[in-house]
């Protein structure tokens, strides 16, 4: 097909294209791991292999037995017996819960409030979800491990990915129009409804490649960790979740369902892209209401509580097209004029309706629709808002515009705004498991925590007599004091002998936070840091380059040394913007996390510190630790505004600074120690330079000259863009 | 008001770009006419100081411009020859930007942004995005940036480039009047947008010069038996004469 190979042979979109699934499957694992890959692969299997054998302990228990099991107080992870006894009871109660359903409906009908007024939507409605429900008698849920298909479908991230994929092959359909081909493309005869015919093939087949390419690939990796493969022949009510699904299939067969949903509503979805692109010809505005509309659906989609009047909005929606799990496993029915109707049915209906207007939309467009010329309504409307912006624009200055120029003509915002999203998902927390005297001994720790006095002594005793009250795991109680008595007399007797206020710190927890088991985390998110000022500060100068403008600026009285000034002005903003939304929200959660109270405590307390010569507090430390990122942040985005300056495009820039700034990084995470010695990661890292090991001391050093380079770089190339461009 | 090139040298690698180029420029309009590399932008962006010189001095009223840095460029008006734009921005703002980079009095600006978008007829499109103009408005655009605060030396690198006739006859009357008190540096190959207005021209070989004076004694320097192209001798035949062996080597 002529569209398609024309689509595929752009290398770059190809690329993009294979890396998808493949990203789908390496980010799927990596959040199972906890955003943590080198201590998440032990993690991991470590709850995929207890995950698979409580699944079979509580497949072998009855639903009495396993309402009696105690077995989440002291587990690894307690998550398993809670969710595994939860699907127990609910398998064994599915039954009984249809029953319900039954009568309550009958109840109502006969009530004098709902049952008086029979042409009533709410009498409609139970007699409505009673026949629904009756439908079901004889479904016999199974229990069975349904963790994977779970965790697959809460795998937002896959969907995001499949839009992103849905888009690029829509902005392929508008490639023409950018180049400028689109006069010559529609004066050949097959360049108008051929041309949009065939394009609706090329969607099509586009959207179900990638439903199986991305979807089937989670799947399979969710199935090979957490197993599940035979509760496939399950009813789908098994899952919980999915109790009051009224489709009678399997859970294979709703897999199938699944699937046949992602692609035809890929398919509207890219059909909605395409047509509000091609109507509105002026791009700026189209994608200003592509982003509209989406922001106003998910709005509507998030915030309208189900039980509103206005919740037709919230289901009637796009994005239950992009999330079509929740019209598929879940029974929800709609006022429509007096009328129950299932959100499903609805749907379908609405997807048909929608598909036909808007296929037909788009080939009436391609073939009716002149490309250029016409001064409609829309174009007065740009030239209005163009027109009050520039009352804005023109009075800006240079600092502003050159942010303007960076963060809006140069699409660096979208970077920020990827920042947003990336942020929350970062972990600041390294693992630690124990058993259940430890899980005692930190219970006591957190409550036991703050300066060693009388209160200390008083909560020990206090304690001891509480254990008492304890029949069940008195040992363990026990055990868990006599450490915490053993832990105050060895802070007392180091706090003597060094000269400082004794503390009772939770050591394990500064240890995940700040101490070795967090190291892996810092690097990593040092390196998304790192990755994110790279291409924010990468077209800084090559933005000049690209639009022909340098020996303009260059010329003029200001367009040198003082541009440049500002220029770095706005990289130093980029990469406060950063770190705040990176490292800020994480400060305040390592606050929250550690407790306020232990926050005045002398750094020497923390057995990770011990050996610091700093006679600081710990919050002072946690400061330092935050300061220090800052620093090496800002020294990532000067290195790469001396790399913008000597390369041609801002994709050179990135990927120039990507292979000296983070591939050292990179490999260092990976345990390449002796990469440190020529990276700045372990500089935002910050606890391999703060926290005593054998590393630090040269991390230290290196990230002091490296520091040092950036800041002779930056002043180098202001000397040189001072005086004159090229050689 | 003088500009002064003395012994201007510019080499690329083993290319000279501009051989020994020594020149003084009064009020006036100059024309540079040369074929494709001659060296025209070259010497445009030696004057601007884009490009650092191989040997030679530029001084202005008798200073070089390296020691008057900011001082020069403020007086500078400079439409390169690429067009070089940023295509997101309206003219209004692009031109509001230029003005700020050449510290244009903030109270002035908006006014001055009216004159030069009048002057090169896009007032009516002030608004629109650079990227939908067409190669013409393009280059009107650069044109009214390098007016912006009536520089006292006006650096036009090939500016009627995609100009229809009409415009073209309008950008040349508007240089000739504001040529007073002003050096205009005009770099071209069309040779009748230089013909009418130029004080004096400066034929360009190679980064030499071959020949320079009024139109008239270029015309009058041309041998006799030569055949005029029209009936009567025009910078045409000035130009074939002297600047045409270069095309012939060029397709050679």
């Amino acid at each position: 097909m002529n569209e398609l190979r024309r689509i595929l042979s752009n290398k770059r979109r190809l690329i993009i294209l294979i890396a998808l699934p493949v990203l789908a499957v390496a980010l799927f694992l990596l959040e199972r791991m906890g955003g943590d890959i080198l201590r998440g692969v032990s993690y991991l299997s470590e709850e995929t292999r207890q995950y698979r054998e409580d699944v079979q302990r509580f497949a072998a228990m009855t639903a009495e037995e396993a309402d009696e099991d105690t077995s989440e107080l002291y587990p690894f992870d307690g998550r398993n017996p809670i969710t595994l006894r939860s699907t127990k009871l609910h398998v064994a109660g599915y039954a009984d819960y249809l029953e319900a359903v039954s009568e309550q409906a009958e109840r109502m009908s006969n009530s004098s409030v709902f049952g008086k007024n029979k042409n009533s939507f709410t009498y409609r409605n139970i007699q409505k979800t009673a026949r629904d429900f009756e439908a079901l008698s004889g479904v016999t849920p199974e229990f069975g491990g349904n963790r994977a298909i779970e965790r697959w479908l809460d795998f937002n991230i896959q969907d995001a990915l499949y839009l992103f994929a849905v888009l690029i092959v829509i902005l392929a359909f508008f490639e023409e129009r950018r180049s400028g081909l689109l006069t010559l493309v529609r004066s050949c005869p097959s360049g108008r409804k051929k041309l949009a015919l065939s394009r609706l093939a090329v969607l099509f087949i586009w959207s179900a490649a990638f439903t199986v390419l991305i979807y089937a690939g989670t799947l399979i990796t969710a199935f090979a960790l957490y197993g599940g493969t035979d509760t496939l022949s399950h009813a789908v009510q098994s899952i919980e979740s999915f109790r009051t699904c009224t489709l009678r299939v399997t859970i294979g067969e709703w897999i199938g369902l699944y699937f046949a949903a992602k692609l035809v509503c890929g398919f509207l979805i890219g059909l909605i892209f395409w047509f509000v692109l091609s109507f509105l010809s002026q791009t700026q505005l189209a994608w200003l209401a592509v982003i509209a509309i989406l922001a106003a659906e998910y709005a509507a989609w998030a915030f309208i509580p189900p039980q509103m009047a206005l919740s037709v909005f919230r289901y009637v929606n796009i994005f239950s097209y992009i999330f079509p799990a929740e019209a598929l496993g879940k029974y929800v029915n709609m006022n429509f004029f007096g009328l129950p109707v299932g959100v499903l049915d609805l749907l379908i209906v609405l997807f048909v309706l929608l598909t036909a207007a808007l296929s037909i939309g788009v080939v009436l467009i391609s073939v009716k629709r002149y490309p250029v010329g016409n001064r409609n309504l829309l174009g007065r409307l740009i030239a209005l808002f163009n027109k009050l912006a520039d009352a804005v624009r023109s009075r800006l200055p240079i600092a502003a515009m050159e942010g303007y120029k960076q963060l809006i003509l140069g699409g660096t915002a979208l970077f920020l705004v990827a920042a947003i999203w990336i942020a929350p998902r970062l972990n600041f927390m390294g693992y630690s498991s124990g058993s259940a005297d430890e899980f005692l001994y930190r219970q006591y720790l957190q409550e036991a925590s703050g300066p060693i006095d009388e209160k200390t002594y008083a909560y020990i005793e206090q304690a001891k007599a509480n254990m008492e009250n304890y029949q069940d795991g008195m040992e363990d109680f026990g055990k868990a004091l006599s450490k915490l008595e053993a832990q105050v007399e060895l802070r007392k007797a180091l706090a003597d002998e060094g000269g400082y206020e004794p503390w009772l710190l939770d050591q394990s927890r500064l240890d995940e936070t700040i101490g070795k088991s967090s190291v892996s985390i810092h690097r990593w998110n040092a390196i998304v840091a790192a990755a994110l000022v790279i291409l924010c500060a990468a077209p800084i100068f090559t933005f000049e380059k690209r639009a022909g403008t340098e020996k303009l600026l260059h010329s003029t009285l200001r367009g040198r040394g003082f541009v440049f000034i500002r220029k770095y002005l706005i990289i130093l903003l980029e990469v406060a913007a950063i770190f705040a939304l990176v490292y800020l929200r994480q400060w305040i959660r390592l606050v929250r996390c550690l407790g306020e109270s232990t926050l005045s405590a002398p750094i020497q307390n923390a057995d990770i510190l011990a050996q610091s010569n700093l006679r600081i507090t710990l919050g002072a430390f946690i400061a330092l630790i935050f300061g220090l990122r800052l620093l090496a942040l800002i020294a990532v985005g000067c290195f790469t505004a001396f790399i913008s300056s000597r390369s041609q495009s801002w994709e050179k820039a990135a990927l120039t600074g990507f292979a000296l700034i983070l591939l050292p990084g990179v490999l260092l995470y990976f345990g390449s120690e002796w990469v440190g010695y020529i990276s700045i990661i372990p500089g935002i890292s910050a606890v391999d330079i703060l926290v005593p090991s054998s590393h630090s001391a040269a991390f230290a050093v290196i990230t002091a000259v490296l520091m040092a380079a950036a800041a002779v770089l930056t002043f180098l190339e202001y000397r040189r863009r001072s005086s004159r461009l090229v050689g | 008001m003088e500009l002064k090139l003395n012994s201007l040298t510019k080499r690329y690698g083993q290319k000279v770009a501009l051989d020994s180029f020594s020149y003084t420029f009064r009020d006036g309009i100059y024309g540079i006419l040369g074929a494709n590399g001659a060296g025209k932008s070259t010497l445009m962006n030696l004057i601007t100081d884009n490009v650092k010189r191989d040997g030679g001095s530029i001084t202005f009223d008798g200073e070089e411009i390296l020691k008057l840095g900011d001082s020069f460029r403020s007086q500078l008006g400079f439409m390169p020859q690429q067009q070089g734009l940023y295509e997101g921005m309206t003219a209004e703002t692009f031109l509001a930007y230029m003005a700020r980079l050449k510290k244009l009095p903030g109270k002035s600006i908006r006014s001055e942004i009216t004159r030069v978008l009048e002057l090169t007829n896009l007032t009516d499109v002030r608004h629109g995005k650079i990227g939908s103009f067409s190669g013409g408005m393009k280059q009107r655009v650069l044109l009214a940036q390098a007016m912006l605060g009536e520089p006292k030396v006006l650096i036009l690198d090939e500016p009627t480039a995609g100009l229809d006739p009409k415009e073209r006859v309008r950008l040349r009357n508007y240089i000739h009047d504001l040529s007073k008190d002003r050096i205009v540096l005009l770099a071209t190959h069309i040779v009748s947008d230089i013909e009418a207005i130029a004080n004096d021209i400066i034929l360009l070989k190679k980064g030499k010069i071959m020949l320079s004076g009024a139109p008239k004694e270029l015309i009058a320097s041309l041998p006799e038996g030569r055949k005029p192209l029209l009936g009567y001798f025009t910078l045409e035949d000035v130009y074939l004469h002297y600047l045409g062996d270069d095309e012939a080597e060029d397709e050679a």
